[in-house]
């Protein structure tokens, strides 16, 4: 930042300045003339050495030109190392008395005691704004990591039956960890981790804001998803460009030991489970990057000993002094081991440290939080499920006695939306969309058909998800249905639907997102307990 | 002038200085105009 | 979960500088083809990461949000993550999503490796 300020005026930029002199009220200020670089005055001036009197020059010069219009007799220039730094001009002289050649000795004289010491001006000049500009960084380094101490919890959750710890320790930069936990009713307790990028005063504001926003969704709402999906919707108007969060909320209930979380591109979470390490996933994209997110959502349900461990990318990013990176691998085998004092925070911590060596300043902020649930009165064995929201039903129009080209199913498994992918292109081959429009369809149908397994059929294989492509003189238009038809809409989504849809469809969802891109017309429609979703592809430009 | 010598010594910042050679010049040679030309590359005149 | 059908190679093209052949299909199933080849471009520091999508056959929005998730490892670890060989169609997903603002986008090899 400081070689960017020093460097910030250009070289060879000239400019005028005119030096204000009380001392002597007779004395006329005229606008200084600056001499540009390659003028043949600059080149005389350097060759002299000394004050030139311009009555004496023959030669063309747009800088002399415009000294003599100014009534300048005498120029003496500033010329430091060989390069001519500045002058002074003089009029004649109030007497009237031409400048002698003691004068001009004088002046000359003058001037070369000034270049140098201009230099060691400049230079102190110089070395107070870089300790100007250290110490405001050191200062806005204090404010921000004020506003991380003051944001992060002071106590930890004391629940019996469970034992919770936290570990942070911000870099010398201060980035954008926090953890926060928030007391919900009912006994449960929700827990935060986020990152935000960006480092120093600018990270913990967004921290603080996103920590706000955090609280508040998370009394309104009871699925980690619709949290998320709030905070997300809220955080992306106040976010600066090119800054995002990553974040996991994970809900607790203390009494029978589920853990329900949802993911906004963070770490995800380890556990060590009584059958081993286990990685849980929740895909979802960070917070602040576009409005219209939806999250998914993970469970898991604890039994007795098991540990879940959250982390920031300060861990498994950090690198060994020769360079190799900590990383998830070994992260999540240093979480599987079970040692006698049974000390997962610490081992964690410590293992790090080791990998680091004793010597290394640490790259980026540290977070851990480690969820261990110590007795239950279940024990129950681990399970492992994805949940989902439904997609909420509008009305919507229908299309018109178009010609039917294939009607299909394909049960609601991860993958299968390729399928349907397939089978939709073979369909429509005969109507020659052009190429691009083509790939744009099969993208919507392959999100459209992928929400309608995990969202609308939540995964359960025996229900199908209904396809159908029909054609009419105009249009192709591909026609989705699932059985998530009536199923309860997730609060978070009323509003945004109530705003935003005018009864056309839901924006949940980064994949529907797409999907409104992709097509010329996106219908939804419900009848029961189905749920329709309607593509339609002008067929416009067909080959 | 003397202060002005002593200036330079000092090494001040270069708007003192710069105002001080135009003083000490104005003062002694009784010019009807004066004014002085510093590259902006070089002068830290800002500020 | 079913697995992706995946392949990802990483090899060194320049000093500083590795790419990663991407062959198959990204969904939200190839989060650890992904996270391991760009762990393994990364592996002791590098200038940039280049993705070779040469050989995709086809991306879903889970596999752009997996991109999203290497491009903040990519910013963290402090190198530049770019990316050639894209079809029109996916080139047009990167905009609409806005994923071209953070991963640069090039014609071909040559064209990124000339840009690190």
């Amino acid at each position: 930042m400081v070689q960017l300020m020093r460097r910030r005026r250009a070289e060879g930029t000239e400019s005028a300045q005119v030096e204000e002199t009380a001392s002597e009220s007779k004395t006329r200020l005229i606008d200084a003339i600056p001499i540009p670089m390659g003028d043949p005055l600059e080149a005389l001036l350097l060759s002299n050495g000394g004050p030139v009197v311009l009555r004496d020059l023959e030669f063309e010069s747009a800088a002399l030109d415009g000294l003599r219009q100014s009534g300048v007799e005498l120029v003496v220039p500033l010329i430091g190392q060989g390069e001519l730094l500045g002058a002074l001009y003089l009029g004649p002289r109030l007497s009237d008395q031409p400048y002698s050649t003691d004068d001009r000795r004088l002046l000359g004289s003058l001037a070369s005691q000034v270049a140098p010491a201009m230099k060691v001006a400049q230079l102190v000049r110089e070395q107070q704004a870089e300790a100007k500009e250290r110490e405001r960084i050191q200062q806005e380094l204090q404010v921000a990591a004020l506003i991380q101490q003051t944001l992060l919890p002071k106590e930890l959750p004391a629940i019996t039956g469970w034992q919770v710890d936290a570990f942070y320790r911000p870099a010398r930069a201060v980035g954008g960890d926090f953890y926060d936990f928030i007391d919900l009713e009912d006994g449960r307790l929700g827990v935060v981790i986020g990152d935000v990028t960006d480092k120093g005063v600018p990270a913990a504001l967004v921290m603080a804001t996103c920590r706000s926003m955090l609280r508040a969704a998370a009394q309104r709402h009871s699925a980690p998803s619709a949290v998320l999906a709030e905070v997300n919707d809220s955080l992306v108007p106040e976010i600066p460009p090119a800054m995002f969060v990553t974040c996991l909320y994970a809900i607790i209930d203390t009494g029978a030991g589920e853990i329900v979380f949802a993911n906004a591109g963070h770490n995800l979470p380890y556990v060590r489970s009584n059958g081993g390490v286990i990685e849980l996933r929740a895909t979802g994209m960070p917070l602040g990057l576009m409005p219209g997110m939806s999250y998914e959502e993970t469970s898991y349900g604890m039994g007795a000993g098991e540990v879940m461990v959250l982390t920031s990318d300060g861990i498994t990013e950090a690198h060994s002094p020769e360079g190799e990176m900590y990383g998830f691998a070994r992260l999540m085998g240093r979480v599987g081991k079970k040692t006698s004092e049974d000390d997962m925070l610490n081992e964690v911590v410590n293992d790090l440290e080791k990998f680091t060596g004793p010597d290394a300043e640490q790259e980026d902020d540290i977070t851990l939080v480690v969820v261990k649930r110590t007795s239950s009165a279940q024990g129950a064995a681990s399970t492992f499920l994805p949940l989902e929201g439904g997609v909420p039903l509008q009305d919507g129009g229908e299309s018109e006695g178009p010609q039917v080209l294939a009607r299909f199913s394909v049960p609601s498994e991860e993958g299968n939306e390729r399928i349907a992918i397939a089978k939709v292109t073979a369909a429509i081959g005969s109507l020659a969309l052009q190429p691009d429009r083509l790939e744009r369809l099969k993208t919507a149908v392959g999100e459209t058909v992928m929400n309608a397994i995990e969202h609308g059929n939540e995964f359960r294989s025996e229900l199908d998800v209904e396809v159908e492509v029909c054609a009419n003189d105009d249009t192709v238009s591909v026609l989705v249905t699932d059985q998530g038809g009536d199923k309860l809409i997730p609060e978070a989504a009323v509003p945004d639907i109530e705003a935003k849809l005018a009864g056309e469809q839901t924006p949940r969802g980064w994949g529907l997102f797409l999907i409104e891109q992709m097509v010329d017309e996106v219908k939804s429609t419900s009848n029961g307990g189905a749920h329709t979703v309607e593509l339609v592809m002008n067929r416009e430009g067909a080959l | 002038m003397d202060g002005f010598s002593g200036s330079l010594r000092q090494g001040l910042d270069p708007n003192t200085l710069v105002g001080g050679w135009v003083g000490v010049v104005s003062e002694t040679m009784q010019p009807s105009s004066v004014s002085v030309w510093i590259r902006n590359d070089f002068g830290t005149l800002e500020g | 979960m079913p697995t992706a059908n995946t392949t990802m190679n990483v090899r060194e093209v320049a000093p500083r500088v590795r790419v990663i052949d991407i062959s198959g299909e990204i969904t939200a199933f190839s989060e650890k083809e992904i996270s391991t080849a760009h762990e393994a471009a990364a592996e002791g520091g590098v200038d940039a990461v280049v993705l070779n999508f040469e050989g995709l056959e086809y991306m879903n929005s889970g596999g752009i949000g997996l991109l999203v998730t290497t491009l903040i490892r990519a910013q963290r670890s402090g190198h530049r993550l770019m990316a050639y060989g894209l079809t029109d169609h996916y080139s047009q997903i990167f905009s609409l999503t806005r994923l071209d603002e953070a991963i640069e986008i090039f014609d071909d090899e040559a064209a990124a490796l000339s840009a690190v």
